[in-house]
């Protein structure tokens, strides 16, 4: 183990109220800058896992250490602004606040973050996204869902999180579309060493990633190393 | 931060916002304008006698009385002697008095017959004497003393001359044409019924009564008569100020037990609190209605707030991931809440500013009552800061529920 560890889950036992299924994972680990490609059918907890390692849920039982930093050890307030700081999140949609303008989705990261906004900062990312600048100032209600995608990478990445947890973010693009976030969205993360989590059901994007992991495997009860 | 984003989401569900908004401004309106009146209409009364300790008058309601003499409100029901007055003028009890002839009026304005002794002892507000813009006192039998609505609202100088009708309405059949009065005199604003109120000598009620023959013949004559001689037979009532207040009560029985004459001795201030009384009422009732509208106003905004929970779960989803904390998002919504209620209340206080001040002519000249367009009062403060608790009361129900969906 030459790298240090960014994601590291031990004994997590967790289940919604209503529900009989749960997820069950005794170990896993993730190095920081690794990137995976998590797949699973829908309902096998993919989304869940996510929630639980953004800190919106917590485990039952068990620890998740995000940069060696326990999570159940934190109060809530100080566990909101850690995910700030240091865990970015793209859904498959409604990533942004459909009223405020581009730039605001953005500012308002950073704002929730606790730290001062650098405009020159959020220009070079809306340039790297390949996002005209007359788009910063539109409510992001009015642009496309590809477009939409492109800056919730941004609205995640610019707090330079160490961990980047994306859901089917690509579900609603079509193929063109698809290729070109992908191709962005692992540029970047590969540029400022984010380690990133990219849960999806569509192995076709399997290529992209030199890791895969089913979600099953990581349900056995063996512990099971990545 | 938050104040920005709250503006934007309220700007973004704009119908909704703004029907609740209008809800909010009306019941706002209704409430503050009930109020400013209350408190003003008070006011305004108590204004207007101010250094009167008795009203003498023909025996009616204390409250008619008061009405009519004090207020121009409504019409004497009865006259007393003229005698009568010069009898409490010389008692030995009694410090000034002042009478006053009713009945006449000029475009509408009601005519008050009197002598000097009104402009040196009437009193107003806060025992304020009454003081010339232009001009001054009578000095012969047509000698008129304006208003100063009266003279702003005809555009009368002194000098011009101005011929009083008989009865109060405004077109008058009978003119006491042969008779014109001449403005000697305009009084300085008062903020009170006198604003409106021509005022002429005794002699000149009692000359303009006069059958043409005898009218001519006075006017021949007029030169070689003192003024005090000249004098109508019955005049409304008279306005005392008495040496010591110990003797009011004495005094107040005496003058109802009078034999010659029938009088009817009031206190100004017993007789406003009887009305006080009659309005307190109506008051409470329009407050308690105000009241009600504002709640259900405010029921409007929180249904609203309530109603927006659902569309915007997922708005609070990205909040949440971007590490706003659930009291975040509790006081976005207090905050959405507040911006609204704040935009309402300055509407609502221009509203009220901008009808007071143009109706103002209208509600003084219909109702006696001098409002004053400043309507930010410290009652207005109190009410104001009543509804902005009762707001944060109603929008803690929403801002829970944000907060519960957050967790």
């Amino acid at each position: 183990m030459t790298l240090p560890l960014a994601i590291q889950i031990e004994n997590l036992k967790f289940s919604y109220p209503k529900a009989q299924a749960g997820l069950n994972i005794n170990h896993w680990q993730v190095k920081k800058g690794e990137q995976i490609f998590l797949y699973g059918d829908s309902g096998s907890g993919k989304s869940t896992l996510l929630n639980l390692l953004s800190g919106i849920l917590v485990p039952d039982s068990g620890e998740i250490k995000i940069l060696k930093q326990s999570f159940s050890e934190l109060s809530e307030r100080k566990r909101d602004k850690f995910r700030a700081n240091h865990i970015g999140v793209v859904f498959q949609q409604f990533n942004l606040i459909p009223y405020l303008s581009v730039q605001k989705n953005i500012e308002l990261a950073v704002h929730f973050a606790g730290r001062r906004i650098q405009q020159s900062l959020i220009s070079q990312m809306l340039t790297q996204l390949k996002l005209d600048a007359s788009v910063s100032e539109k409510p992001a209600s009015a642009l496309s869902i590809g477009q939409q995608q492109r800056v919730a990478i941004a609205r995640a990445l610019i707090n330079q999180p160490d961990i980047l947890l994306v859901d089917e973010p690509t579900s609603a693009l079509d193929a063109n579309a698809r290729d070109a976030f992908m191709d962005i969205l692992l540029a970047m993360c590969q540029q400022c060493s984010t380690t990133l989590i990219f849960v999806s059901h569509d192995l076709s994007l399997q290529h992209y990633f030199s890791t895969s992991l089913n979600i099953k495997t990581l349900q056995h009860p063996e512990s099971f190393l990545c | 931060m938050l104040v920005s984003i709250a503006w934007q989401s309220l700007k973004a569900r704009r119908k909704t916002v703004m029907l609740t908004f209008i809800s909010l401004l009306i019941s706002l309106t209704v409430l503050l304008s009930v109020e400013h009146i209350r408190s003003q209409a008070k006011e305004s009364f108590n204004r207007t006698v101010s250094g009167i300790d008795m009203i003498v008058g023909a025996p009616s309601g204390q409250l008619n009385l008061l009405l009519y003499s004090v207020f121009r409100l409504g019409s004497p029901v009865n006259e007393i002697q003229y005698q009568s007055f010069i009898n409490l003028k010389k008692h030995k009890d009694i410090n000034w008095a002042i009478p006053i002839a009713l009945g006449d009026s000029h475009k509408g304005y009601r005519v008050l017959g009197t002598n000097n002794d009104y402009f040196n002892y009437y009193q107003y507000g806060d025992k304020q004497k009454l003081a010339f813009k232009v001009g001054q006192h009578f000095r012969g039998v047509f000698d008129a003393v304006l208003g100063a609505e009266v003279a702003k609202k005809l555009n009368y100088h002194v000098g011009d001359q101005i011929i009083i009708a008989h009865g109060i309405g405004s077109s008058s059949f009978s003119e006491h044409q042969l008779s014109p009065f001449v403005v000697s005199g305009i009084l300085a604003p008062t903020g009170t019924p006198l604003d409106k109120t021509v005022h002429v000598t005794l002699a000149g009620i009692e000359a303009v009564h006069l059958p043409p023959a005898h009218l001519k013949q006075l006017i021949v004559h007029l030169d070689k008569v003192p003024l005090e001689q000249i004098h109508p037979k019955t005049i409304t009532s008279v306005m005392l100020s008495l040496k010591s207040k110990f003797s009011i009560f004495t005094l107040q029985r005496a003058i109802n037990q009078t034999q010659d004459d029938r009088l009817m001795a009031i206190l100004p201030g017993v007789a406003m609190t009887e009305l006080w009384l009659l309005m307190g009422t109506v008051e409470n009732i329009l407050r308690v209605i105000s009241f009600l509208v504002l709640i259900s106003s405010l029921i409007g905004l929180c249904t609203m707030l309530l109603a927006s929970m659902q569309q915007r779960a997922s708005e609070f989803t990205v909040l949440r991931i971007i590490g706003a904390g659930p009291a975040s998002l509790f006081l976005l919504i207090l905050i959405e809440a507040f911006l609204l209620l704040v935009l309402s209340v300055i509407a609502a206080i221009g509203v009220i500013s901008l009808t007071l001040w143009y109706f103002n002519g209208w509600l003084s000249a219909e109702f006696g009552l001098f409002l004053s367009t400043n309507i930010l009062n410290q009652s207005t403060f109190e009410i104001l800061a009543l509804i902005f608790g009762a707001t944060l009361v109603t929008a803690c129900l929403p801002a829970y529920e944000a907060y519960q969906q957050a967790k």
